[in-house]
């Protein structure tokens, strides 16, 4: 029957969001049905191949789940998967041989920051052609009333192995992308020079402590992947049971690191000019307490985050 | 486009129509899924399994028919029947299926 769970998987992928759930509880009723009829026929379990043949006579999950769409403006309800598949895979494609080929030369100038969005805003130049180009393949397609046959030639034993996904919010998931882009140029930014403090009339200066700029890279590594992590959900539209493991064992190595750093007698070094009349004592001991609560908030989201996806998890198993 | 994509592309468009009048009747009679496919195969209407459930589903939405989840043999199927508005319909179809039957065979020369 796993062949079977993984066909529903997959169609519900391309499913409406408004059905999903519906659909593919009808349509995995109705698959069983035909199984526990052929079944009852044969007086034995099906085969890979009797399961494989079934489920090849009911379709490509794209074209069944086409027939669930709601007419498109552009490209038509019965070529709009396959339109929204390639063009995905090809972005995919592209992406990759753009970073390839860009990203040791922008890398070359010294800023890893300004190397990296270089990188991303040549992949979104070249994202837009290749929207473009796909779109108007497949629009050219349907005016000539192409065979679809072809774009939908499949084996259901050879079907892409996919988890049930759960929906995701887009917004909540490009703000949180915005929120680690911030975080790693002002991290960076700290790393690397100190920072003028509280106003002109004061020339304090705060830098990270020692122990803490040691963390440097595990940081960078940590946000880095969370941030690709976000962007490839981001992409698939939704979590699987794979990138919510991923993100359970990411948020707890979070925590793990936050734990650390708030263990630290010292976080930051005040450089101040003791000779100016300012209590810096009183200040030292706020930042300090300042910076306690915030990594302490941090921590409690990352624990939110860790019971969301758990309760995320054992839907997708559902 | 080849001679037999043509052909077949048109079979489909002129059963499209036929295939609704044939659901709606099938289902004056409650039916899930599959067993409202192999009454109509029986019947001599082999109606694709891509094709005939988003079908149920659209006449559902259009309230032409009603569903109800059962339990059924340790599994829960859907059962779909023929609403009211949809013996209205199914009435008006057939009167329709009639007259267009009746002019056709005029139009072809077939003899009644």
């Amino acid at each position: 029957m796993k062949m079977i769970t993984n066909y529903l998987n997959n169609l519900e992928g391309y499913l409406p969001e408004t059905n999903k759930k519906e659909v593919r509880e009808e349509l995995e009723s109705l698959i069983l049905s035909q199984v526990e009829e052929q079944e009852d026929k044969l007086n034995r379990p099906l085969n890979r191949d009797e399961q494989a043949e079934l489920l090849l006579k009911l379709g490509h999950p794209m074209r069944v789940a086409s027939a669930y769409q709601s007419n498109q403006q552009l490209i038509n309800k019965d070529y709009f998967p396959a339109y929204k598949e390639y063009l995905i895979n090809i972005l995919w494609i592209f992406a990759v041989l753009t970073s390839l080929a860009i990203l040791p030369f922008s890398l070359a100038g010294g800023s890893i920051i300004k190397g990296l969005l270089n990188t991303f805003m040549e992949i979104l130049e070249n994202s837009v052609w290749i929207f473009f180009w796909v779109t108007a393949a497949f629009y050219w397609m349907q005016s000539e009333q192409t065979n679809l046959d072809w774009l939908y030639r499949w084996s259901p034993k050879r079907l892409i192995f996919t988890s049930r996904k759960v929906n995701l919010s887009r917004p909540q998931t490009l703000f949180e992308m915005l929120f680690e882009i911030c975080f790693l140029l002002v991290w960076n930014q700290m790393y690397i020079s100190e920072h003028s403090f509280i106003g002109t009339d004061f020339t304090n200066l705060i830098s990270l402590s020692e122990n803490w700029q040691d963390l440097y890279w595990l940081v960078n590594a940590l946000v880095g992947t969370s941030l690709l992590l976000n962007l490839y959900k981001l992409i698939i539209a939704g979590y699987t049971k794979r990138t919510l493991v991923i993100d359970v064992v990411h948020t707890a190595a979070y925590l793990v690191l936050l734990g650390y750093i708030l263990q630290f007698d010292q976080l930051f070094i005040l450089s101040a000019d003791q000779s100016k009349p300012f209590d810096w004592q009183k200040l030292e001991f706020y930042l300090d307490l300042n910076i306690r609560v915030l990594l302490a908030v941090v921590g409690l989201i990352s624990v939110w985050d860790i019971v969301t996806s758990y309760k995320k998890l054992k839907i997708s198993e559902s | 486009m080849t001679d037999s994509e043509h052909y077949q592309k048109l079979k489909l468009e002129l059963r499209r129509g036929v295939l609704i009048l044939a659901v709606l009747a099938e289902l004056k009679d409650e039916h899930y899924g599959y067993s409202l496919r192999k009454n109509l195969t029986a019947k001599g209407l082999n109606i694709d399994e891509g094709t005939l459930y988003p079908l149920i589903r659209r006449l559902e939405k259009q309230q032409l028919l009603v569903s109800e989840w059962r339990q059924e043999d340790n599994r829960k199927k859907r059962f779909y029947q023929l609403s009211s508005l949809g013996s209205e319909i199914l009435a008006k179809l057939t009167a329709e299926w009639l007259a267009t039957q009746n002019t056709l065979n005029s139009i072809l020369g077939i003899k009644q």
